[in-house]
């Protein structure tokens, strides 16, 4: 599972090229003035992945990071990603995995 | 890990059938968009693994082959709203309506005008990029980046906004306008110009 969700998280497509890493393989980068975690990091993994589930500001809700997920391969120009798929699982899986050893902050709180 | 001298290897049919498995349409993002072309499959590794070896130099020079440039001769647009392209998002996510123009989000990555301070850094700054002139070299390289980046950097993070019709040609002219007019609010005049601003 934590192969496929790297192969998927360096995957190219769409018609703006966009993957994961696009955004998310850099420290100190942001879009906007959003800052991106580098996902491939240890660090910055376990900070990211450890605030989901959280309070989305904005919205009034808590999501999930199946909910966040969903949302970036919307942004990314992708297709609908299905809730629970083996997609969805295996980038959770791969996060989790880059992420061992750090401390869960959830819920967080979400612009 | 240094990853040697190896072409790339074709997506495993198992990983190919679990991304199929895993979307599905959306308005216009539809699953056609998980099919990758040569040069997307050539980039979807990590940054530390890509190699420079006579595949990806064939890629660069079709890509810098396949560059089309206006056909009046004329780069130029109108800054104005060359800022608005840059200053805009929307545009082929599965939410945006197709019968509005997309934007090229420019900002998201660069800083252009110094009056935006919400701007991304996942490339380089472009303010002053007018200091660059207008010779038919800088505006033949600057349409290139535009139209297609990997024509000279293969693998770049940005967009190809000509080759996959992400911007039409007049949006091109404009943004190009944005980055190279001298009043383009990209290039304010600096201390000491005389320019006539």
């Amino acid at each position: 599972m934590y192969a496929i969700g790297e192969e998927i998280f360096f995957y190219r497509a769409g018609p703006h090229d966009f993957s994961c890493a696009t955004c998310h393989e850099q420290s100190n980068k942001r879009i906007r003035l959003q800052q991106l975690p580098n996902l491939t990091e240890h660090t910055e993994v376990a900070e990211a992945y450890g605030s989901w589930p959280a309070y989305r500001m904005s919205q009034g809700l808590v999501r999930t990071m199946g909910w966040r997920l969903q949302d970036c391969f919307r942004q990314q120009r992708w297709p609908g990603l299905t809730f629970g798929s083996e997609v969805s699982i295996a980038l959770q899986t791969y996060m989790a995995v880059n992420a061992a050893g750090g401390v869960m902050t959830a819920p967080g709180l979400k612009r | 890990m240094v990853w040697i001298g190896v072409a790339p290897v074709a997506l495993s049919e198992d990983l190919a059938s679990v991304i199929h498995a895993s979307f599905s349409d959306s308005g216009q993002a539809t699953l056609l968009r998980l099919e990758q072309d040569p040069l997307q499959q050539r980039c979807s590794q990590p940054r530390d693994e890509r190699v420079d070896d006579d595949i990806s130099m064939a890629l660069r020079q079709e890509r810098l082959n396949a560059v089309v440039f206006p056909e009046d001769g004329n780069f130029l647009g109108d800054w104005q709203r060359g800022a608005a392209v840059a200053a805009s998002g929307r545009g082929l996510q599965s939410n945006d309506d197709p019968s509005i123009a997309n934007g090229g989000n420019c900002y998201a990555c660069h800083q252009l005008a110094p009056t935006e301070v919400a701007y991304g850094t996942l490339g380089p700054s472009l303010t002053q990029y007018g200091l660059r002139g207008q010779s038919d070299a800088m505006l033949r390289y600057t349409w290139t980046k535009l139209w297609d980046t990997h024509a000279f950097n293969l693998c770049s993070h940005m967009p190809r906004f000509g080759a996959q019709k992400i911007l039409t040609e007049q949006q091109l002219k404009d943004v190009m306008a944005f980055l190279l007019d001298p009043n383009s609010s990209v290039n304010p005049p600096t201390e000491g110009s005389s320019s006539a601003h």
